[in-house]
C-alpha cells in the first residue's frame, strides 16, 4: 500500500472524528432515556453487555454518545482488518473510510439505544478476523480469542447469536487451512448450545401475538414487506438521501416490492455464480442474508431500520472498499496505450 | 491527470462526510429528527405523534394538537396496518386528551378517551382517564 493510501485512511479517520465530535454535547433522543435507566439482565442471547456498558458509563448523555462513537470507529477499524485480509490492504483502508463516513451509519452511532448493534458488529468482525487469520497463518491464541468475542456478540443483542454462523460461513467460503472440521464442529456445537439455552425464548418470539409486539401480517406478507424494507435501506447505501428515524415500509410503492424481489433473486444468482471465481462476492451476500435472517423468521411489529442494518451491511462495505481501491489505482489512459493513446 | 479515479474517490468520501455531518446535526435536535421523519413518511402516524410530542414539550400546544389530530386521521386509513389503526389511533387521541386536560377542558378530554378505552386494551388511556378524574395536571404526552 502506498503512502497516499495510508494518508487517505488517516484523513478519513480525522474526518469521522470531526463528523461525530459534536455528539459529545448532545442529549438523549427518543427511547434513549428509557434504555439508560434499564438494568443489565444476563440472558443468552440477550443485551446484558450493552446494558452493562450503559450502566458503568452513567447517565451523562455526552459520555454515552462518545462510547457509541468510539465503538463505531473501532468497528470501522475492524472492518478494515477483515477487508485487508480478504481483499487487499488498500481495500481495507477504503472499507474502513466508507464505514466511518457513510451517513447510513449515523443512526447507529448517534442513537445510544443502538449500542447493541454496534457491539454485535464489532464482536462479529473481530471473530471473523481471528478465525480467518488463524486459517491463514495459524497461532492458537487467535482461536482462543473467538470464545470471548462470540460471547460478547451473543450477550450484546439477541441478533448477536448470528456471529457464530457468520464465522463458520466465512471459514467455509474464504478460509484457507483445510480441513479444519473440528473448528467448524466446535462452532456449530456452540450454536447448538446457544440455541438450546434460548429455545423457549426463541419459540416465544416466533409465536408473539400482535399485542406483545408480534406482527399483524401473515408470515409471507410480513417476509415480503421485510424484504422491501431491506432493499429500501440498501438503496440508501448507494444514494444516501431520504434517511429517517422511521421509514414507512407499509406505505412504500409497489415498484419497491418488485425491485426487492428481483434484487434478491439477482443476489442469489450472483452468490452462486461467484462461489468459485469471486468468493468474496458470495461471502458478502451470505453475510447480509445470515445477518438479517432472524428478522425474517421472527415476525415483529417493526421492520428493519437504519441502525438494525448496521451489522448486516458490513459484507457489502468490504465489496465497496475493494471497488474503491480499484478506482484509486486504475489508470484508464494506460489501458488505452495499445490503441496509441499515450499514458 | 494519470489517475482521475483518485479525485472521484476523494470527492465521494468528502460528500459522505458532509452528509454524515448534516445527519448527525439532525440527531442532536429531536424535533428536527421527527420533522424529517414526517417529511420522509408523511402518511405514517408514528412520526406525526412523536413530532406532536416534541411540539408539546416546547409549549407549542396548537401545533402539537394538529399533529396528533392528523396522526389520528392517518391511523384510521385502510392502507395502514391493523396495529397502527388501533395503537397509533389510541396514542394520538390519548395525547390530544392530555393536551385538553392541561388546558382544563375536562369534558373534551374525556370525550376523546372514552372511545379509545372502549376499543383498545392499552393501559395508558385508562391511566390518563384516572388522572383526569383525580384532577392531576402534571402529565405530558408520551412518545410512541
Amino acid at each position: 500500500m502506498d503512502r497516499t493510501g495510508i494518508a487517505v485512511g488517516l484523513a478519513a479517520l480525522v474526518l469521522a472524528v470531526w463528523v461525530y465530535q459534536p455528539l459529545s454535547r448532545a442529549s438523549v433522543v427518543y427511547e434513549d432515556d428509557q434504555w439508560l435507566q434499564g438494568s443489565a439482565a444476563w440472558t443468552i442471547p440477550g443485551r446484558g453487555l450493552s446494558q452493562w456498558t450503559a450502566t458503568i458509563v452513567g447517565l451523562d448523555a455526552g459520555r454515552q454518545h462518545l462510547v457509541n462513537v468510539g465503538l463505531h470507529l473501532l468497528t470501522g477499524g475492524a472492518l478494515g482488518l477483515v477487508a485487508g485480509t480478504l481483499a487487499s490492504p488498500l481495500a481495507g483502508v477504503f472499507a474502513a473510510a466508507i464505514w466511518w463516513l457513510h451517513p447510513l451509519n449515523v443512526e447507529a452511532a448517534a442513537y445510544i439505544s443502538a449500542r447493541g448493534d454496534l457491539l454485535v458488529a464489532l464482536c462479529a468482525l473481530l471473530s471473523v478476523w481471528c478465525a480467518l487469520a488463524w486459517s491463514r497463518h495459524g497461532a492458537v491464541w487467535r482461536l482462543g480469542m473467538l470464545v470471548p468475542l462470540l460471547a460478547g456478540a451473543v450477550l450484546s443483542k439477541e441478533i448477536g447469536v448470528m456471529a457464530i454462523p457468520l464465522t463458520v460461513m466465512t471459514l467455509l467460503v474464504l478460509g484457507r487451512r483445510q480441513p479444519y472440521t473440528w473448528l467448524r464442529m466446535a462452532l456449530m456445537g456452540a450454536s447448538g448450545v446457544v440455541l438450546g439455552l434460548a429455545w423457549h425464548r426463541i419459540l416465544s418470539w416466533v409465536a408473539l401475538n400482535p399485542d406483545e409486539g408480534g406482527s399483524v401480517f401473515a408470515w409471507p406478507q410480513f417476509a415480503v414487506l421485510q424484504l422491501t424494507a431491506l432493499w429500501h435501506l440498501l438503496a440508501l447505501i448507494v444514494w444516501p438521501v431520504g434517511l429517517s428515524i422511521d421509514h414507512d415500509t407499509i406505505g412504500l410503492a409497489a415498484p419497491w416490492t418488485t425491485a426487492a424481489l428481483v434484487g434478491s433473486a439477482a443476489a442469489v444468482v450472483a452468490a452462486l455464480v461467484c462461489w468459485r471465481r469471486r468468493p468474496i462476492m458470495t461471502w458478502a451476500v451470505l453475510w447480509l442474508a445470515l445477518s438479517v435472517a432472524p428478522r425474517f423468521l421472527v415476525p415483529t411489529n417493526e421492520f428493519l431500520k437504519e441502525y438494525t442494518l448496521y451489522p448486516a451491511w458490513l459484507g457489502l462495505a468490504v465489496l465497496l472498499g475493494q471497488a474503491t481501491a480499484w478506482c484509486w489505482t486504475a489508470r484508464p489512459r494506460a489501458a488505452l496505450e495499445p490503441l496509441g493513446v499515450r499514458a | 491527470m494519470r489517475r482521475p479515479g483518485r479525485v472521484g474517490v476523494g470527492l465521494v468520501l468528502c460528500a459522505l462526510a458532509l452528509l454524515s455531518a448534516v445527519r448527525q446535526q439532525t440527531w442532536q435536535d429531536e424535533r428536527r429528527l421527527w420533522a424529517g421523519a414526517v417529511a420522509h413518511s408523511p402518511d405514517k402516524p408514528r412520526p406525526w405523534i412523536n413530532l406532536g410530542q416534541q411540539y408539546a414539550r416546547h409549549g407549542e400546544d396548537g401545533m402539537a394538537d394538529d399533529a396528533f389530530a392528523w396522526a389520528s386521521v392517518l391511523a384510521q386509513r385502510p392502507s395502514r396496518s391493523r396495529e397502527e389503526q388501533v395503537r397509533a389511533w389510541a396514542m394520538a387521541d390519548t395525547n390530544r386528551a392530555i393536551l385538553r386536560m392541561q388546558h382544563g377542558e375536562v369534558t373534551a378530554a374525556k370525550a376523546l378517551l372514552i372511545p379509545v378505552i372502549a376499543r383498545t386494551p392499552y393501559q395508558t388511556p385508562q391511566r390518563v382517564m384516572r388522572w383526569i378524574e383525580q384532577g392531576s395536571p402534571s402529565v405530558s404526552p408520551p412518545s410512541f
